[in-house]
């Protein structure tokens, strides 16, 4: 027979067990970062790199990722995976509209996918490889790590075909693995990957300054979702 | 608890530990899988032989 003393220790051990682990096991949401509206994000741009070049963007990216059903996850003391991080949308819309928006704020002008492409103008296309959310536990505390990976193809009827690759990190530390601080991560990795696109492709086409010439394309519609 | 059963208890929890699955990169590694640069397939032709495409006979 096992003694009673030895049962409240082993039931006093799993509830400690079970509090060390607060809320890791349930499911969080996470959603694209808040942008201010259109019109500002304009004015913004007045005078920026972009100088109102034209740019489509093919959005949504295509989605690539190794696991497609969760954007990260929840995990306990232990390192143990115990939960699942949703986006509330889908990372080859929310890269894309994430790029439209820091375009704008750069002073380029971007255009829907259904825009009718001039000879010079230019065209963005992306394949998303990661975004994934994880939380990673130090002594005392606790950093929620976002990684955000795509693949962009830029290219014109002129002729100009390139592409380039870009990995961020984004970081939250904090005590807990709240819904707060994965959407804090997600939200730095996501801003600055638009930034790096966006700053990569001005130098790119420093080297062309032609291309995305205003009024290159037939008028489209901006690439912003009316929501912003 | 006796000595015994307290230290498997703690060796199956490093082992736990030990065994979690990371996804996201560690920075080093980010940065190394960061492209420094574009790769130009192929270059633009200059605007100048557009215009003169755009204006030639079909």
């Amino acid at each position: 027979m096992v003694e009673t003393g030895t049962v409240h220790r082993l039931l006093l051990v799993a509830v400690i067990t079970l509090l060390s682990t607060g809320c890791a096991f349930a499911n969080v949401d996470v959603h694209p970062p808040d942008a201010p509206p259109a019109a500002q994000l304009e004015a913004q741009g007045r005078g920026g790199p972009g100088r109102g070049r034209e740019v489509i963007v093919h959005a949504p990216f295509a989605d690539a990722r190794y696991e497609l059903t969760r954007c990260g996850m929840q995990k306990n003391g232990y390192n143990m995976d115990t939960a699942d991080v949703k986006c509330t949308e889908a990372p080859g819309r929310w890269v894309a509209d994430a790029l439209a928006v820091e375009l704008l704020r750069a002073g380029y002008k971007p255009l829907r996918a259904d825009a009718v492409p001039g000879p010079t103008t230019i065209v963005v296309s992306g394949t998303v490889h990661q975004l994934f959310l994880e939380p990673k536990h130090d002594f005392f505390t606790l950093t929620v790590e976002g990684d955000v990976s795509a693949r962009l193809v830029v290219s014109t009827a002129s002729g100009l075909l390139a592409e380039r690759g870009f990995y961020v990190k984004g970081t939250e530390t904090g005590i807990a693995s709240t819904e707060a601080a994965f959407q804090a991560s997600s939200d730095q990795a996501t801003r600055r990957i638009a930034r790096s696109m966006v700053a990569a492709l001005t130098q790119l086409l420093e080297r062309y300054p032609g291309l995305g010439a205003p009024s290159a394309s037939a008028p489209g519609s901006p690439a912003l979702r009316s929501d912003r | 608890m006796s000595p015994r059963p307290t230290a498997l208890a703690l060796f199956l929890l490093v082992a736990l530990a030990a065994c979690g699955r990371h996804v996201v990169l560690d920075p080093e590694t980010v940065d190394r899988v960061n492209d420094r640069a574009w790769t130009v397939r192929s270059e633009p032709r200059p605007t100048d032989v557009l215009a003169a495409d755009a204006g030639a006979p079909r």
